[in-house]
């Protein structure tokens, strides 16, 4: 039973800041604009939250910190992709490198420090369901806002006004402008919005699940939520599936190891990207046109 | 006399020396038809997106219940109260009905309530017999679907009183367009005030109003409706000088060419972009030395077919033969090779590398390069294609231009010309005569004319009945995920064809693979 509860508490955790990065590139890809750049966004929220959250103890602090940061290196890539046109394939890659150097050098003297606080608010009465409690609400704030967020995000792109005009500029931005609306600035803000989104996962990272900054410590999360935003089929309300895959994955991966049990790290550690693949491979058979228009240009 | 909404006071568009629209003026009243007529780059699309504020003006006044608006751009003329149905489509394919409906409009609020959207939909389109599900997504609706979305549109927008609609049948069967007419006179009926783009006589003489006529930019006469409409004199004034059509000799002897091989069809079937069998049990012959018509609503498989013919698409099922060759799913460079050239749709897209010089396009297909110390003798092939009547006759550009600093209507020019002198013995033709002006249509005529001469099989692809009744020895009607005929052309009325076009036209019995 305990094993359970550490298996899915730790599943919760680590699936969250993919989570957060998963659902800010949907809405950025809805727009018609990849942003491989949410790692380095993850990764310059958790520095500049962590070192928040170290000095202050606030986490409200250290979430706005990092939506700031997060957002600025985003712009980076909406003028480098949508104002100058580069290929925002390869502009994502570069401010990712970019990011690593920068949190590298401001977060030495973080490395090895402990938070001194603690997040996890127990959600009352609730916190005391059998299985259910221990986990899914013995949590942060931000991991009970993400388990809202994708939902928040279907809402947000399916019945309002702003989000159907988001999506509509990565299907035919001359509609949009038919319509009087400005492609280009819808763009910038889903770009940004998915820099903010990925920051705040950052942070869950670094302040709640590891608790510790180190360098480079996103390690390819951005990367998997950018690649899976595919698996999702771009419907936001999808985004629990892939998230929490790869948060079991990682959970199983500790567990195991800690169990002693004897199956290499690296085998499950290809589990979620082997089912990635696979599910590449049948959607990309199914005929209902689910991927933006704006996308296929560049695939 | 009704008060006048609209108005254009001595409106001048120029794009660089080229004159579009010179000195017009315009104007238009409460709950009337004024139809706007003339030949192919006459200027009535132009004048169109001026009034609608798509392109800014040159020179001269719009004028909106009698006041000058300095400013002008399509928010404004909404504002307005002025819609437009443009040629094509401004609707989001992936997204449903009431999405795009949702986003065209203006007060809509921010969130959507599809339940009373979808209920205002529904009314509206019952109430003008329009065909709309407002939760079918757009990509599996015909055109004349999607035009009647664009209306739906407007009309939903309540403070639209000026419809503009630019060549709206373009997209319909013969057999449709009646409706179609009918419904914009109950849209006059109901105090909408309409303007209608159209290069098609009867269509106009049916319900404007009034009637202006452009000719080269310039407005030549406005027509009313109570002076009685003289049909000799609108199409006098529409064409000017009056252009004679070439004449199509009589089809002879079919072994006169005893090389020249026919390309077969053999329960063919072809798949579209979104994976449904648009086309299947395709059963015909394009013969040497004859032209086959295609005819059939856009949308229903034409582009796939010519695709299919040319090798640029795979067939799913059947065998395509030339002569009694199999060639079923070979390469369009091998079938060049055989003699196959295709004009296709969209030049600018599929048949021209747009950084190259026209010379430089017309070398790649075709002619049979010279060479001198181990370069292309450019010169030499330039003198050679001088030498040809359709370069002169399709007035290709000056060949040392750059391709993509021309204009559409140039490069496909340039295109039919290209395929028409690299020696071609299966031309597959697909809109040759969109958008080009009656001396340049004849002019393409006559060339598909020359090469039915000399045993070429031909497959022609219009939307243009007219034409295609002029042109074609068979013709052939695509419907239903199918294909219906050769027919004789003189054997069919217009009427009957427009019929065959519908039959089976719905979108659910296509089925899906």
């Amino acid at each position: 039973m305990n094993d359970l509860i550490t298996i899915l508490s730790s599943t919760i955790s680590a699936g969250t800041p993919i989570l957060f990065a998963l659902v800010g590139d949907l809405i950025g890809q809805r727009a018609g604009i990849i942003s491989l750049n949410v790692e380095g966004c993850m990764l310059v929220g958790a520095c500049a939250g962590f070192m928040t959250a170290a000095t202050t103890g606030s986490l409200l602090l250290a979430t706005l910190v990092a939506m700031i940061f997060g957002g600025l290196l985003a712009l980076c890539q909406a003028f480098l992709a949508i104002t100058r046109k580069r290929n925002m394939m390869a502009s994502g890659f570069i401010l990712n490198f970019f990011a690593v150097g920068l949190t590298t050098f401001f977060g030495r003297n973080f490395l090895g420090r402990s938070l001194g606080a603690d997040f996890t608010w127990d959600i009352p009465i609730l916190c005391e369901i059998p299985v259910l409690g221990p986990t899914v609400f013995s949590q942060d704030p931000l991991t009970y806002f993400s388990y809202l967020l994708p939902i928040l995000a279907w809402f947000f792109l399916t019945r309002t006004k702003s989000g159907l005009l988001l999506c509509s500029v990565g299907e035919a931005p001359e509609v949009t402008e038919a319509c009087g609306y400005h492609p280009k600035r819808i763009q910038y803000a889903a770009v940004i919005a998915a820099g903010v989104l990925a920051a705040i996962g950052g942070v869950q990272m670094s302040t709640v699940y590891t608790i510790s900054w180190a360098n480079d410590m996103v390690n390819g999360r951005g990367f998997i939520a950018s690649a899976v935003v595919v698996l999702c089929a771009w419907k936001a309300e999808r985004a629990y599936i892939p998230a929490y895959i790869f948060g079991l994955a990682q959970a199983l991966q500790v567990f195991l190891q800690v169990k002693g049990v004897p199956i290499s790290m690296y085998v499950t550690m290809m589990m979620p990207y082997l089912m990635t693949l696979a599910a590449l491979a049948i959607i990309s058979i199914s005929k209902k046109p689910a991927m933006p228009e704006k996308l296929k240009i560049i695939s | 006399m009704e008060p006048i909404i609209l108005q254009t006071k001595q409106i001048t568009k120029r794009f660089g020396n080229f004159t579009a629209n010179d000195k017009i003026d315009f104007d238009l009243r409460k709950g009337e038809i004024h139809a706007i007529a003339g030949e192919n780059g006459a200027g009535k699309s132009t004048l169109m997106k001026i009034l609608y504020g798509v392109y800014p003006r040159t020179e001269g006044d719009i004028l909106v219940d009698g006041e000058v608006q300095t400013e002008w751009n399509p928010n404004l003329a909404r504002a307005k109260g002025i819609g437009m149905v443009f040629q094509d489509f401004r609707l989001i394919p992936a997204f449903t009905v009431t999405e795009n409906v949702f986003l065209s409009l203006r007060e809509s609020g921010y969130f959507l309530n599809r339940k009373e959207l979808k209920k205002k939909i529904r009314e509206m389109s019952d109430r003008y017999e329009l065909q709309v599900d407002p939760d079918a997504e757009v990509w599996r609706l015909d055109l004349g679907q999607r035009q009647h979305i664009e209306i739906i549109k407007l009309l939903l927008q309540e403070n639209t009183r000026v419809l503009i609609f630019d060549e709206p049948t373009s997209v319909l069967a013969p057999h449709e367009i009646g409706a179609f007419l009918e419904m914009l006179s109950s849209f006059r009926d109901s105090g909408y005030s309409i303007i209608l783009i159209t290069h098609k006589l009867h269509e106009i003489l049916a319900v404007a109003d009034r009637i202006t006529i452009l000719r080269h930019g310039e407005k030549v006469r406005t027509f009313l409706r109570e002076d009685g409409f003289s049909r000799d004199e609108i199409v006098e004034e529409m064409m000017g000088q009056q252009v004679v059509p070439p004449v199509k000799e009589q089809l002879s002897d079919p072994n006169r060419w005893p090389d020249a091989k026919a390309v077969s069809l053999r329960d063919v079937a072809v798949l579209d972009n979104y994976h449904r069998r648009i086309l299947e049990h395709l059963n015909f012959d394009i013969l040497p030395g004859q032209i086959l018509g295609v005819a059939g609503i856009s949308g229903n498989g034409q582009a796939e077919l010519a695709e299919a013919i040319f090798g640029a698409r795979k067939t799913v099922a059947g065998k395509i033969l030339l002569g009694n060759t199999d060639i079923t799913n070979t390469s369009p460079r091998k079938r060049i090779a055989q003699g196959f050239r295709m004009i296709t749709e969209d030049p600018l897209r599929d048949n021209v590398v747009p950084t190259f010089t026209i010379l430089e396009n017309m070398a790649l297909v075709g002619p049979k390069l010279k060479y001198r110390h181990g370069n292309v003798d450019w010169a030499a092939l330039e003198e050679e294609l001088k030498g040809r009547d359709e370069i002169h006759d399709l007035r290709v550009p000056e060949f040392s231009r750059v391709s993509r600093t021309l204009s559409g209507g140039n490069l496909q020019r340039m295109s039919i010309a290209r395929a028409a002198v690299s020696d071609p013995k299966v031309m597959i033709a697909c809109y040759p005569s969109r958008g080009l002006d009656v001396a340049t249509v004849n002019a393409v005529h006559e060339m598909l004319f020359r090469l039915r001469e000399e045993g070429v099989a031909i497959l022609v692809i219009s939307e243009d009945l007219q034409e295609l009744m002029e042109v074609s020895d068979k013709l052939l009607i695509l419907a239903g995920g199918g294909s219906m005929g050769p027919f004789e052309p003189g054997s069919l009325t217009e009427n009957e064809i427009g019929r065959m076009m519908l039959k089976g036209g719905a979108d659910d019995e296509i089925t899906t693979a």
